[in-house]
């Protein structure tokens, strides 16, 4: 078990979704961080400690809303994979319908994972938990 | 016993020399008609003539010397030996007799021999005659083989009246025929045989120029009678109105026979004599003959004619119907038009005459743009005899435009062995209107489809958000607030949520259904019992749950969308497990051959169903039950009766309240044979 807080940067334009992911991980029991962002471009910028994110702080996971505004989801996803010191970090996608599917599956190389938002509260909390375990308990990562 | 130079002289009784004389007369007088009573007589009859004859002429003739003996009175008695008397009186009748004899054989004779004279010159005759009949039939042979094998009536005519005139000897023959249509009129046939054509030239033209009405003249009569007739003198003749004429040339007799043709007068043969000739049997018999065989030749020729003309008729009506214009003319773009259907001028508005005399005209009216792939397609067919298929416009001669179809091919003429270019233009204008109300239907379709399926996204995606929102807020409420707002809150929360709930799935099924058309695959060959096994393993966990026994019969290969026809069997074996009722479900699939289909049976022994629901069950989100009893947004059945659709057959429900159910379903059979 982990004592540090898990720095989680959250990319979700959608508050509602964000505000939902937010609740579904305090249920669980770890710490986690939630730094949350709405834009394609400024998540790069936070990523890159450019400007006003000079300070900011890397995170040890993304959870990534393909649907973005401005820069699409599926560019920040491919920038972050090509940049060398942002490559590592894990990206979970989050789909919100099987409809997406197709298009998280183009993903399914680079990306670390994905699901598919359910509808049902409780399965969702279900699936954030199980990721959280898995990533925790199951996972190495390689250190900062 | 005087000697010689003695001469005895006595005196002359001159009274027994004139009776000598009388008797000498009278005996010849007897003899001759003696002569003639043996002659005439007969047999036995003319022997006692001859005998009596004999005797009376002997006497005659031997009184007449013995009397004129006694005469002479001789100075020397005279003494006459009786035997020797009584036998010069019997040879004067021997003598009498022998001579008879030979004068009535003389007679008899020359009447043998006027006899045979008479059968010689008799003979004559007969031969004359039979030689006559010969020609008469070599004529009439020759015409009948003439008329055979004539190639027009006109011929024949021609050789017939050469071949009369030339075995009477006539001046003139010539043929009078029906003015067209007209039976009421002769008119000149032009045929002519004339002796002497600058002679006749009047008479000719008199003739050629002059109709005859039936009954005027001896043509005009003959047309009447229907059989020949004569003119011994046309001089005498008061129907005969070229007398003038005929006579200035010292023409005497005429002489006429019809044509008959089905027992109708086709035409009447005139011909002309110097002679006054006497009506001859023989002849008229056999100009009779010669008409019967012409008219056979007028009939044959009729008959050809009105064959020709209906083969022709036909003809012109076959390539008139043609909904196609063949037409030769020359290769090259402006090759002269030889020949072309009259239906060009309905296809373009031109007549075949200003086709043919405009060798411009076609690529005048070929649409600009279409000129270059025709003209590649001519060149090539010109210069390498490949053959020609092209589609062009062309304009009409109103302006409008016309899809034409132009197939051709090189073909050697007949006689001059050069190229010709053989075609047929078919007018496609409809066709490819057809073509392209076809294209902008399938246009207008898969517009259509992309909508539906734009909406179905619309559903699936942007309405399921908010739903989402709503839905997990609700929960989220429920979890975080349970137990610590009021019952009522909980209540209203639960239903909130439920609301959000049901209309995720209701969502969700209407975008699968509308899905079932749009993102429907093409039918495939697919085996049913795969799509069924398929179907059972996907509910394997409703299966196990109820304790289901599920058993498939044989099932055939079927034309179909593998999936949906998964889907299909899903939703059936599901509602037959879904709704059961105490006792342990038993489902039987199986399938019966029915004519050209097949019929699917899903059998149950569940809670079955009662007749007056029969046909709205497979309406869209009906249902009979409420939540509570049975889940489900009523979506199922409607989605098979859209697959069954969608596969070329129907679906309905057989069923016993209380007892079970049985939806069938048919699929109609592949043809093998189309392989």
């Amino acid at each position: 078990m982990n004592s540090r807080t898990i720095e989680i940067l959250l990319v979700e334009d959608n508050p509602g979704d964000a505000r939902l992911t937010l609740e579904a991980c305090k249920e669980g029991s770890v710490l986690n961080n939630f730094t949350v962002m709405k834009d394609g471009v400024e998540v790069l910028a936070y990523l890159r400690r450019q400007s006003q994110y000079a300070n900011s702080v890397q995170p040890d996971r993304i959870l990534l809303d393909p649907n973005l505004p401005k820069k699409d989801g599926r560019e920040v996803f491919t920038e972050i994979k090509a940049d060398e010191r942002l490559r590592n970090i894990p990206v979970v996608v989050l789909t919100t319908s099987a409809a997406e599917e197709g298009i998280a599956r183009a993903y399914s190389r680079h990306a670390n994972c994905y699901i598919t938002k359910p509808v049902d509260l409780n399965q969702f909390l279900r699936v954030v938990q199980s990721i959280e375990s898995f990533w925790l308990t199951l996972v190495k990562l390689p250190s900062q | 016993m005087t000697s010689p130079d003695l001469v005895l002289v006595g005196p002359y009784d001159y009274l027994l020399a004139a009776l000598s004389v009388i008797i000498a007369i009278l005996a010849s007088y007897a003899a001759l008609d003696f002569a003639r009573l043996v002659t005439s007589a007969q047999g036995r009859a003319r022997f006692r003539w001859l005998i009596g004859g004999a005797s009376a002429m002997g006497f005659g003739i031997w009184s007449m010397h013995y009397i004129g003996m006694l005469a002479f009175r001789l100075p020397i008695p005279v003494q006459y030996d009786w035997p020797t008397v009584l036998l010069s009186l019997l040879a004067a009748i021997l003598a009498s007799a022998i001579a008879l004899f030979l004068v009535q054989g003389l007679v008899v004779l020359r009447s043998a021999l006027a006899r045979i004279q008479r059968g010689i010159s008799e003979l004559e005759v007969a031969k004359r005659e039979l030689h006559r009949k010969a020609t008469f039939v070599e004529l009439l042979q020759v015409v009948a083989v003439a008329a055979n094998e004539t190639t027009s009536v006109e011929a024949a005519l021609k050789f017939t009246l050469d071949r009369v005139c030339e075995h009477t000897e006539w001046l003139v023959g010539h043929v009078y025929s029906f003015s067209q249509g007209k039976k009421t009129e002769l008119i000149s046939s032009k045929i002519w045989h004339l002796e002497n054509a600058v002679q006749f030239e009047a008479f000719r033209q008199a003739t050629e120029s002059t109709p005859l009405a039936i009954g005027v003249g001896l043509p005009g009569r003959i047309a009447e009678s229907g059989k020949p007739a004569w003119i011994p003198d046309i001089n005498q003749d008061t129907n005969f109105p070229r007398k003038k004429l005929a006579a200035d040339l010292g023409v005497k007799g005429a002489f006429g026979f019809p044509i008959l043709a089905q027992g109708e007068v086709v035409a009447v043969l005139e011909f002309f004599s110097r002679n006054i000739e006497e009506p001859d049997s023989e002849l008229l018999t056999v100009m009779s003959n010669i008409g019967a065989q012409l008219g056979q030749v007028v009939e044959r020729s009729r008959a050809q004619q009105e064959l020709a003309r209906k083969t022709e008729a036909r003809y012109q009506l076959l390539v008139e119907q043609l909904p196609a214009v063949p037409y030769v003319a020359e290769p090259g773009a402006e090759g002269e038009w030889l020949y072309v259907s009259p239906r060009i001028e309905s296809m373009l508005g031109f007549s075949p005459a200003e086709w043919i005399a405009d060798r411009h005209l076609w690529f005048r009216q070929v649409h600009p743009e279409d000129r270059g792939g025709a003209l590649a397609e001519e060149k090539a067919l010109e210069e390498r005899g490949e053959a020609f298929h092209c589609e062009y416009r062309m304009l009409a001669r109103d302006g409008s435009i016309v899809w034409i179809y132009d197939a051709a091919a090189l073909v050697p003429d007949a006689t001059s062995g050069r190229p010709l270019q053989h075609g047929v233009l078919f007018d496609i204008s409809e066709r490819k209107r057809a073509k392209q109300e076809l294209a902008s239907k399938a246009e207008e379709l898969a517009r259509s489809n992309a909508e539906l399926e734009l909406i179905a996204y619309v559903a699936s995606h942007d309405l399921q958000e908010p739903l989402r929102m709503v839905a997990s807020y609700t929960q989220l409420l429920a979890r975080r607030y349970k137990g610590k707002l009021d019952a009522e809150a909980d209540e209203f929360i639960g239903f909130a949520v439920d609301g959000a709930t049901r209309m995720q799935q209701l969502i969700q099924d209407l975008v699968s259904y509308s899905r079932l058309t749009t993102r429907g695959k093409a039918l495939n060959l697919t085996q049913a019992e795969v799509a069924c096994n398929s179907a059972i393993e996907n509910l394997q966990e409703s299966v196990k749950e109820s304790n289901a026994q599920v058993s498939v019969g044989t099932l055939p290969e079927v034309f179909a969308d593998a999936r949906q026809l998964t889907q299909l069997f899903q939703n059936l074996i599901g509602n037959a497990i879904k709704y059961r009722n105490e006792r342990r479900p038993e489902i039987c699939v199986a399938a019966t051959p029915n004519g050209k289909e097949w019929i699917f049976s899903v059998q149950d022994n569940g809670i079955g169903i009662q007749p007056q629901y029969f046909e709205r069950i497979f309406q869209i989100f009906q249902r009979l039950h409420t939540r509570k009893e049975y889940s489900g947004t009523g979506i199922g059945l409607a989605v098979c009766r859209k697959i069954v659709e969608r596969h070329g057959g129907r679906i309905w429900v057989e069923s016993q309240h209380g007892k079970g159910s049985t939806f069938l379903f048919t699929i109609p059979q592949t043809e093998r044979a189309e392989k």
